[in-house]
């Protein structure tokens, strides 16, 4: 039995270096490629907090005093192209074709709201992210679809972040149980932590093997996808772009965007609106009643310390992929939008 | 739950320090832990058990008294009926609705309500060889119903087999308290673990993707495509198969428990008897003593032995699957195995020397396993149109061109073919690989070697939604 003891407290110690190694080792490229890893943190939305220690581990490694984050949902993020056709994919790129050390890390994650902005924004704060330049992506369904007397439709990913940070709420978070008890001991031991970035990069390896080849193809403007005015009608979209008049009052999403804006006082910020396909929407978008909540959020930020840019009807119908998202041309526009705001910045 | 959860893991571990450190209680231990175990897969399944349980020790204890017929065929009644009512009314119902071209509105309502207990057709066949045993004065009838709880509870075995047999097990648990706390038993166990373990998560589940790929493809698959996916499936249930078995056969070690090994390297047989006595070894050692023996097996003549193994084949695909595919999966074994009877009985006056060279086995274990993995397309294969579109593709060599992606799609297949013919080896030489690992290598070398088996494990683990094929039985 002695020598059983002996291998056993080898293991042991062993299992602790190697979780000391995971813990602070190379494995940022694994959780956040560009933009934070959509296809495990999913899964378990508790793993975003592991990108944005990685974006926090680049910063650190590379020394970096001047750079951004850009936050929001599938269209900041990306969707559906890979992570070098986004809007932060292709800023970067203009920094570096300036000659800048700037650089934009993209925390943006599709189905964010405005209440997850926040909740992203305090949790920047937690691991020591500045948020002196900040990008946010905001869009009309954010305002349409979560639009409620209950504060927490401000969120769909981050509710109990929001409701820890003491947000008054009927939601009532799951109960504690085993499982919630295992899950929250086992986030903290590395190996389980990484372990779906893990398997998802040996996966995807293994796919190409098994599998054969994949070549992603690149994506298509929504004029090859005549399935989608099928999809227009569908409830959901139906309910994104309908004509309620917006109460930026009252609005979960309106009453998120000026907490987040009072808590980036003195900081640079860019909120920009999303643009909606109007050729693809149009028996939403024509309503004279979309156009005045249109107009509504456009006042909204009027008097507000923040740079505002809507990119509703300022963008070329060919570089939408659908109703909402873009083509790899379509997000290297909206870029460089962006960009002219950006260089207005103190940045080098 | 799961050999592969955390849940496990911490109930195992403490049942074990229970188990050694209250040597008088070991039986109450044992009883707990089956009752948390089968418990966790719910109550209502776990009542369920035990009453079949309760209801089969005590026709079982009747079988001397005067109606111990009576309470024997009792106790077969309730246990088949369990069986079939949970596993086959809708198989039943759907075969009465396209025979007689009726429709029963009330069917899908049913089946919606019923459920298939976990492990319900290991533990029916367990009991069902307890009774017939009992009945047939094999072994004494079980005095305690703790013991017999245990017997046929053990969580180690419970879901998915080894099916164990009164004679073999029932002693163990009368002696429980006088087993002695072994090194070589901590050890055994906890290396047949880790290797079921590393079968499943690292072999089984990364195989299972890929060859769900190919069969959710039928239509669209070349002919080696399917092929392919025939190969990875093979490999894919046997890895699934045989981890379960030896997570079972590593847990009751740690007991000090032997139970009966259930697969020893299938692949390398060369005829449907050896295929039989390596693959799912208690499952057809039960058919042939529960099923072929008691319909005559050979001593009624060569033609009705024929019937007979068909028939016993058959019944063996039924237990595997409420479905057609199943059973003719098991009449394509049975077939297998007539074939095979028939050449024996026509060559068993000849003296070839060939048959007895090297190149001999070679080459009919490479055919036996063809002939095996064409069977798994109906075992796998979706439906049975499905099935026979695959079996069509793979015999359709016109269109068969081999790519450079064929090529590494062969030796991906060879390479799990070594490994399988490694399996065997490493159990032969076991002790003797043992000795030489302790005697050659220091403590802190084997600990690398077992931490990183254990990283490996846990990173592979894909969560609770990769049960063991298996326990859909």
């Amino acid at each position: 039995m002695k020598s059983i003891f002996k291998i056993t407290c080898y293991i042991v110690i062993f299992f602790i270096a190697v979780q000391i190694i995971i813990g602070n080792s190379l494995l940022v490229d694994f959780v956040y490629d560009g933009r934070p890893v959509y296809d495990v943190i999913k899964d378990d939305i508790n793993t975003y907090d592991l990108a944005l220690k990685a974006v926090k581990k680049i910063i650190d490694r590379e020394k970096l005093e001047d750079y951004a984050i850009l936050i929001g949902d599938s269209v900041a993020y990306g969707s559906p192209g890979p992570s070098n056709t986004t809007i932060s994919y292709y800023l970067n790129e203009k920094a570096k074709a300036e000659g800048k050390s700037f650089r934009v890390f993209n925390l943006a994650f599709p189905a964010m709201y405005a209440g997850d902005y926040y909740a992203v924004l305090l949790k920047m704060q937690k691991y020591g992210i500045s948020n002196k330049h900040v990008i946010i992506n905001i869009n009309y369904p954010g305002f349409a679809i979560r639009d409620s007397t209950d504060l927490i439709w401000a969120a769909y990913w981050l509710k109990e972040d929001l409701i820890k940070d003491g947000i008054e709420t009927e939601y009532k978070m799951e109960p504690t149980s085993f499982k919630k008890v295992k899950n929250k001991i086992l986030r903290n031991i590395p190996i389980f932590a990484y372990r779906g970035f893990i398997q998802y990069r040996f996966n995807n390896s293994a796919k190409s093997i098994f599998n054969g080849n994949s070549v992603q193809e690149p994506v298509q403007p929504w004029t090859e996808k005549p399935y989608l005015y099928e999809y227009m009608q569908d409830e959901f979209i139906q309910k994104s772009f309908r004509d309620k008049p917006f109460d930026m009052d009252t609005n979960p999403q309106a009453v998120f965007l000026d907490k987040i804006i009072q808590m980036q006082e003195g900081n640079d910020t860019i909120i920009f609106m999303a643009a909606a396909n109007d050729l693809l929407l149009s028996d939403a978008t024509s309503k004279p009643g979309y156009k005045e909540n249109i107009e509504k959020v456009r006042s909204f930020f009027k008097n507000k310390d923040v740079t505002y840019i809507d990119f509703n009807g300022n963008i070329d119908y060919n570089l939408f992929s659908d109703h909402l998202h873009m083509t790899a041309d379509g997000y290297k526009y909206m870029a460089e939008q962006l960009w002219n705001e950006v260089i207005k910045w103190d940045i080098h | 739950m799961l050999f592969h959860t955390v849940e496990f893991i911490m109930m195992l571990i403490i049942a074990v320090i229970l188990y050694y450190t209250v040597p008088k209680s070991r039986v109450y231990v044992l009883t707990i832990a089956n009752i948390i175990f089968y418990g966790a897969s719910g109550l209502g399944f776990l009542a369920l058990f035990i009453f079949v349980v309760t209801v089969t020790y005590i026709c079982a204890l009747k079988n001397n008294s005067k109606r111990g017929r009576l309470f024997y065929y009792l106790g077969l009644a309730i246990n088949v009926l369990n069986l079939t009512f949970f596993k086959y009314t809708g198989f039943v119902l759907s075969n009465l609705e396209r025979f007689f071209n009726v429709h029963f509105q009330w069917q899908d309502a049913l089946l919606a309500k019923i459920i298939l207990p976990v492990g319900i057709s290991f533990y029916t066949f367990q009991l069902i060889a307890y009774l017939v045993d009992v009945y047939k004065k094999k072994i004494e009838p079980c005095r305690s119903l703790i013991e017999f709880w245990v017997f046929i509870a053990f969580f180690g075995q419970l879901i998915a087999g080894p099916i164990m047999r009164g004679i073999d097990f029932l002693p163990q648990i009368k002696n429980v308290k006088d087993i002695k706390l072994l090194p070589s038993n901590i050890k055994t166990g906890t290396y047949y673990i880790l290797m079921g373990l590393t079968k499943k998560i690292v072999f089984a589940d990364f195989l299972s993707s890929r060859a769900d790929y190919f069969f959710s493809n039928a239509q669209l698959n070349s002919g080696l495509d399917a092929w392919y996916g025939a190969y990875l499936f093979a490999f894919q249930i046997y890895f699934d198969f045989s981890a379960y078995s030896e997570i079972a056969i590593g847990v009751g070690k740690l007991f000090g428990l032997d139970l009966t090994l259930n697969f020893k390297s299938p692949y390398i047989s060369n005829n449907p008897s050896e295929f039989w006595s390596r693959w799912h070894i208690t499952l057809s050692t039960w058919i042939r003593d529960y099923i072929y023996i008691p319909l005559g097996g050979s001593r009624k003549g060569f033609s009705r032995q024929m019937v007979n193994l068909i028939v016993a084949m058959c019944i063996s695909g039924l237990w595997h699957g409420a479905s057609w595919h199943f059973v003719i999966w098991g009449l394509y074994h049975g077939i297998l195995s007539v074939v095979y009877k028939i050449i024996g009985n026509v060559t068993k006056n000849h003296d070839y020397k060939f048959v007895n060279s090297k190149v001999y086995r070679i080459l009919t274990v490479f055919i036996y396993f063809q002939l095996t993995t064409i069977g798994w397309v109906f075992f796998r294969a979706n439906t049975l149109t499905d099935a026979l579109i695959l079996i069509k593709k793979m015999f359709d060599f016109s269109n068969m061109h081999f790519t450079t992606t064929y090529v590494l799609y062969l030796c991906i297949v060879a390479v799990l073919y070594f490994l399988h013919v490694a399996e065997y080896y490493i159990r032969k030489d076991g002790a003797k690989l043992a000795s030489v690992w302790e005697k050659y290598f220091p403590a802190p070398v084997r600990a690398v070697l077992y931490t990183s088996l254990i990283i490996v494990l846990i990173l592979f683990t894909k969560g609770e939604e990769n049960t063991f094929i298996y326990f859909q039985f």
